[in-house]
């Protein structure tokens, strides 16, 4: 469902999405699947680097403070 | 005219405690009694009166719910104030994801966000980070919204899940007046609660 508001005239209407406020709506979705995959294997590389040389994330960043 | 008349003639047009003693025309002396509590004296070019200063600061120019919808639409936003807030209240949504807010739909942000101690991107449809929890709580401003020549500054503070902080400043690449906005999140589920207001700021 979408809800329209304008805000001149404060008329508001709850309806079902067309096509493409659907289209919208799901590359949304993509996106933020994309952003939380990129994050995901930034942290994976991060710990690996982590525990090549074994150290944790604090002892990391004390090093570099 | 002698001093002495003109004391006398002051005398007769001050009646009133608070009366104002001006010339209405060239010569010619008048009374202006004392204005409403919090009015102050203002002109309209020839002779002063009595008025009201004109309110600055931030008008609320809408309130939407969010609840019980995947997309809210906000559409035709006054055009007349300098800058634009959209105070994003107490939203709700299931699972993590980011809170989507797209000025007039489309994807012209460039900002970059604090989060915590971590310097994060900030993803272009002035989105939030992926993985937020809900309640959260954003505040938008976006300044000189209704240029159609200028592109725009803007910044974006806020938390959500109850222990993320967020700080973004960066602008609007784009010379369009914003007029709508869309927010949505990266579930593209119904919200369960939270509410927009639009605020106007002279």
């Amino acid at each position: 469902m979408i809800r329209i508001h304008n805000a001149e005239t404060n008329e508001v209407i709850d309806r079902e999405m067309n096509d493409e406020e659907l289209a919208q709506l799901n590359e949304g979705i993509a996106d933020a699947e994309a952003q939380r995959e990129a994050e995901a294997a930034k942290a994976a590389e991060k710990q690996a680097i982590l525990d090549k040389l074994g150290i944790t994330a604090e002892q990391a960043k004390l090093l570099l403070s | 005219m002698t001093r002495a008349r003109d004391v006398a003639n002051i005398d007769g047009i001050l009646t009133t405690t608070g009366d104002t003693y001006f010339a209405s025309a060239a010569a010619t002396p008048a009374r202006l009694g004392i204005g409403a509590a919090g009015t102050y004296l203002t002109s309209n070019g020839t002779i002063p009166s009595w008025g009201s200063v004109s309110a600055g600061g931030m008008t609320l120019l809408s309130t939407t719910s969010l609840t019980g919808v995947s997309t809210v639409t906000i559409s035709s936003i006054n055009q007349t104030y300098q800058n634009i807030q959209f105070s994003i209240e107490n939203v709700g949504w299931t699972g993590t994801t980011y809170l989507r807010v797209r000025p007039n739909d489309t994807n012209t942000i460039k900002a970059t966000a604090f989060e915590g101690t971590v310097v994060a991107s900030f993803s272009q449809n002035l989105a939030t980070q992926a993985n937020y929890s809900s309640p959260a709580v954003f505040t938008y401003i976006i300044d000189n919204y209704a240029s159609t020549t200028s592109i725009k500054p803007l910044k974006v503070y806020g938390a959500a899940g109850l222990d993320t902080q967020f700080f973004g400043g960066g602008f609007w690449n784009a010379t369009t007046a914003i007029t709508s906005v869309v927010i949505s999140n990266g579930a593209g589920s119904n919200f369960t609660s939270g509410t927009v207001k639009v605020w106007g700021i002279k």
